[in-house]
């Protein structure tokens, strides 16, 4: 994902490539002068584990309301997304051990 | 009134900062969620730019479920987005249905409900009030006897002065830096308060206020 944010290092607003693991930030770059913002990985890492047991807790109820709200397209989402998470998962880790 | 209207990019396809995900959901559905949580029986306006309206309809209905907002289309400038906003609210401000206007900064996902409350109290009960926090002199090297105060949003404002205000900056081709400069330029006499500001309100603008937000959020439970 990219985004317009003001990097300290150019001091000007740049285009920055954000990457994230679920819904932690993991890092961004200044794609003019690769400057690198991250969590500390090892903070990051046992953050991760917090924030996926706290998905997979909630994943029923969030899954629910989705249902409720328009149960056709959460009908014909569910296999794809079913099948899609483990791979999701994998590259989370992947992105949390580069 | 909740302004995401940013362009996004000078640079090409990039997403508006205010779109962006933070702590599993994004940045101006935080800020809207916030803005509303303490004024139930209050018009939501966010005020995005055109280029967003799939995307800004898809995120509130998926992340603001249950809350009606109104979307208006934003202006080249943040006065320009602020004046259409009012525009869409004049029959409902001259009929007193609408009589403070909050208007907040939609990259500023961490300003709490209390926040907004305050500021719409004072601004009722003086005519505009806008948050603020003072700046250790030392920290931009002023002498100690100046005072300078870093300005924030949610900013509110008496809705028929504020109206009046932005007409008025249109005729005289006028653009504020922000919502208190526009009221003090038209209606000096009326007294703009300010409430304390929270440390924790930062304005999403550089990445390491990305990483800051999320520490945040994690210390409020996610909330």
């Amino acid at each position: 994902m990219t985004a317009e944010l003001h990097c300290a290092h150019c001091d000007e607003a740049t285009l920055h490539t954000l990457v994230y693991a679920g819904r932690l930030l993991v890092s961004t770059t200044c794609q003019i002068c690769h400057t690198q913002v991250k969590h500390e990985p090892g903070d990051l890492r046992i953050q991760y584990v917090k924030d996926l047991e706290n998905r997979i807790v909630t994943k029923p109820r969030r899954l629910w309301t989705r249902f409720w709200r328009s149960p056709v397209a959460v009908f014909w989402s569910f296999p794809r997304k079913a099948i899609e998470q483990p791979g999701k998962i994998w590259n989370e880790v992947k992105e949390l051990f580069k | 009134m909740v302004l995401a209207a940013g362009s996004g990019s000078r640079f090409g396809h990039a997403t508006n900062k205010v779109w962006l995900p933070l702590s599993g959901r994004r940045i101006i559905s935080r800020s809207l969620m916030n803005a509303v949580k303490s004024f139930p029986k209050c018009r939501a306006i966010l005020v995005i730019n055109p280029l967003d309206a799939s995307l800004a309809n898809q995120i509130i209905s998926r992340e603001a479920a249950g809350i009606k907002v109104e979307l208006v289309h934003g202006g080249q400038t943040r006065h320009e987005s602020e004046f259409n906003a009012l525009t869409h609210l004049v029959p409902a401000i001259q009929s007193g249905d609408v009589n403070v206007v909050l208007i907040h900064d939609g990259a500023r996902p961490l300003a709490t409900s209390g926040l907004f409350l305050e500021v719409a109290t004072t601004a009722h009960r003086h005519g505009g009030a806008l948050p603020a926090i003072s700046v250790d002199p030392l920290e931009i090297d002023l002498r100690p006897s100046e005072r300078i105060m870093r300005v924030q949003t949610p900013q509110a404002f008496r809705a028929k002065e504020l109206l009046e205000a932005y007409r008025r900056a249109k005729l005289d081709n006028f653009v504020g830096t922000d919502t208190s400069a526009c009221m003090e330029r038209y209606f000096p006499e009326i007294d703009n308060m300010a409430v304390t500001g929270e440390v924790h309100n930062v304005k999403i603008t550089y990445p390491q206020d990305l990483v800051i937000a999320e520490h945040v959020l994690e210390m409020r439970g996610y909330r």
